[in-house]
């Protein structure tokens, strides 16, 4: 709508500046042409009544040439026409309108024309001619003729020019409102409403603008660029659903994986005990077993059974992964403890058992019953896989390195311990298999197969890793990585490791 | 080579290679109990001991008699599968006919069990009275009375 006023109000002041120009050059030029007319018709006066008056003065003298004049003055109301002297000015009245200096091309006989003021002060056209000398004065005929009417002609002239171009400018400012408002002002304002519902994410409501002006075409580009938007963000939401979908079944695939896994090795596991239990009770029920030999069988089915509550419990214990307690420690304790606790079975397999690492202190923030469940795990691994006679290492030490999960974060300092045996090794066909749960090379009753799996999962949520190197037949080196942490620690009598009676759970899975 | 199966004429000499010492006793003491001559083995190297000089020269030997009359075997082990014999000899004449046993009764197991000639796989747990007809079954078939 301003823009609008803005448009219109330009427009119309050049059309007035435009007029103005063109009233002011018609003034100037019906001006001329009046002074050209006027001048032409008083020497056309001039000339015929000067040459009546030079004869009549000849004839018959100067009063009868004032009457001449006289008549002709009451033919020519517009003009008036006197008989004046120019030279010796004497005692007659007749002195011209105009200063005498102005009039001595008159005195030396020629017809002179010129505007003057009258003795009124009104501007008038003067035709001076002369007549007759006598002796040192000249009879001159004056015509002079008012311009007055024509200055209130070109007033009236002016006034309609301005009364044109006021109506002119009432017209545009009303044009200016009116149309202004229904070509301008409301498609804008449609076209404002429609950029704030698009930048409100309202794409769907179309902007009705029709015709053929550009703010049809505006809308017309406005909507069809809407309905791409509209498009192109559909088409964006529909890939985002399909990739959470794909997401969402790649992880069903494999839940659906582990959960595979876990039930052939929870039917492996618990498969032969039932098998045995279920023979066992039959035999006896049956009275196939000799009354002797009875007792025997029932040790075996509550032996059977308990080993299928092991593997129970340790497949609970899977499931229900305990939440972690944190406490800040010396990691070199948690090596220490384990390795004294695991050195009698170490021992009676015949296989040496020893600690490597410096004096440092490793500080850590771990759940010290979790963190010696893992280090347990991968130190009995070491001596189930060592033959007799063979050497397990354990190593303890820190290094500085990324995030095993995220390979993109800054690298910060890790405790590592590896435990490193001469042992069987890992076939390189079993070695993606390593974390799975239930899979296992051990000899039955050796392990379920869930060990390293657990303790694996343990490192993650502790923010580690454990990774490992193996060669069949030479052996392999299981690494564990811990997040270091920096400063003394905690006073908390809890957080020291006497006292403390969590090493139960570490067992051997 | 003396066999103490083939002194006794019974109903069949039979090979049970389990490394689960509880099952392992519990298959042969229901397989004495029905009249079988029972060989034990606890791991697939055993396995393969038992099977001797045959595994060498399957070709030159497979018109000897067989020292034994069927095995029985578990599929998972400690050294060989049960399924690893069953692929390494079934190829050959001579050799006894398998029983497989498997904790992991997956098709795959099954598909390759048979595709390599196995008489059945059972999966555990498995009904007892199941093996022992189907050990009946397989020997009534087998010319090994004569011995």
């Amino acid at each position: 709508m301003r823009l609008a006023l803005k448009l219109i109000s330009v427009t119309v002041l050049g059309i007035a500046l435009v007029l103005a120009i063109d009233t002011f050059a018609s003034v100037r030029r019906d001006i001329t042409l009046f002074n050209a007319d006027a001048r032409h018709d008083s020497q056309v006066l001039g000339s015929a009544v000067s040459t009546m008056l030079r004869d009549v003065v000849r004839g018959g003298g100067q009063a009868r040439a004032l009457e001449l004049l006289r008549e002709v003055n009451a033919a020519q109301p517009s003009v008036e026409l006197r008989w004046v002297w120019l030279g010796e000015p004497g005692e007659d009245p007749s002195q011209p309108q105009v200063s005498s200096k102005e009039l001595e091309p008159v005195l030396k006989g020629e017809n002179t024309l010129l505007t003057a003021k009258n003795h009124s002060g009104q501007e008038c056209l003067f035709n001076y001619l002369p007549i007759a000398r006598e002796g040192q004065r000249l009879g001159v005929l004056e015509i002079s003729e008012p311009l007055t009417h024509l200055e209130a002609e070109h007033r009236a002239f002016i006034l309609r020019e301005a009364l044109v171009m006021a109506g002119l400018i009432a017209f545009s400012g009303l044009a200016a409102v009116v149309l202004g408002a229904v070509w301008v002002g409301w498609p804008l304002s449609r076209l404002i409403e429609k950029v704030r519902c698009v930048g409100r994410g309202d794409l769907a409501s179309p902007l009705r603008i029709r015709g053929r002006h550009e703010f049809g075409e505006l809308a017309l580009a406005i909507n069809t660029m809407c309905g791409q938007l509209a498009e192109s963000h559909e088409k964006v939401e529909r890939e985002h659903a399909a990739r959470i979908r794909t997401l969402q079944q790649l992880r069903h695939a494999d839940r659906l994986t582990t959960v595979g896994s876990l039930a052939s090795g929870i039917a492996h596991e618990l498969g032969t005990p039932l098998n045995v239990i279920s023979a066992r009770a039959k035999l006896i029920a049956e009275g196939e077993v000799p009354q002797d030999e009875i007792p025997e069988n029932a040790r075996t089915i509550r032996a059977q059974a308990q080993r299928m509550t092991t593997i129970i419990r340790q497949l609970l214990d899977f499931a229900r992964r305990r939440p972690l307690t944190k406490t800040q420690v010396d990691f070199r304790e948690v090596a220490d403890h384990v390795v004294d606790l695991l050195s009698p079975l170490a021992r009676k397999r015949g296989v040496t058992l020893s600690l490597d690492g410096g004096a440092e202190r490793l500080s850590t923030r771990i759940d010290l019953g979790q963190m010696e469940q893992v280090v347990t795990n991968l130190v009995v691994n070491a001596i189930q896989a060592s033959p007799p006679g063979g050497a397990v290492v354990v190593a303890l030490g820190h290094e500085r390195a990324r995030p095993r999960a995220d390979p993109t974060a800054a690298a910060t300092d890790y405790v590592r311990l590896s435990v490193e045996d001469h042992g069987t090794g890992i076939a390189a066909e079993d070695q993606p298999r390593v974390f799975e749960p239930f899979f296992t090379t051990k000899d039955i009753g050796e392990g379920t197969g869930l060990g390293l799996s657990i303790a694996h999962g343990i490192a993650q949520e502790h923010g580690g890793w454990i990774e490992f190197e193996s060669e069949p037949e030479r052996g392999s080196r299981f690494s564990l990585g811990l997040p270091m942490v920096e400063g003394a620690l905690a006073d908390d009598p809890s957080t020291g490791f006497q006292g403390n009676d969590n090493h139960e759970r570490g067992g051997v899975r | 080579m003396i066999n103490p199966g083939r002194e006794r004429d019974d109903r069949g000499r039979v090979l049970v290679a389990e490394d689960d010492v509880e099952m392992r006793r519990l298959l042969a003491q229901s397989l004495r109990k029905d009249g079988y001559d029972v060989t034990e083995c606890g791991d697939g190297f055993r396995l393969l001991d038992k099977l001797g000089d045959r595994l060498l020269a399957p070709e030159v030997l497979k018109h000897e008699p067989a020292d034994y009359d069927l095995i029985i075997s578990d599929i998972r082990m400690p050294g060989v599968t049960g399924l690893s014999v069953l692929e390494g000899t079934q190829m050959f004449e001579g050799f006894p006919p398998m029983i497989l046993i498997t904790a992991f009764g997956d098709e795959e197991t099954h598909a390759r069990a048979e595709q390599f000639g196995a008489v059945a796989v059972f999966d555990k747990p498995f009904e007892f009275e199941d093996l022992l007809a189907k050990v009946h079954e397989v020997l009534a078939a087998t010319p090994h009375a004569k011995h």
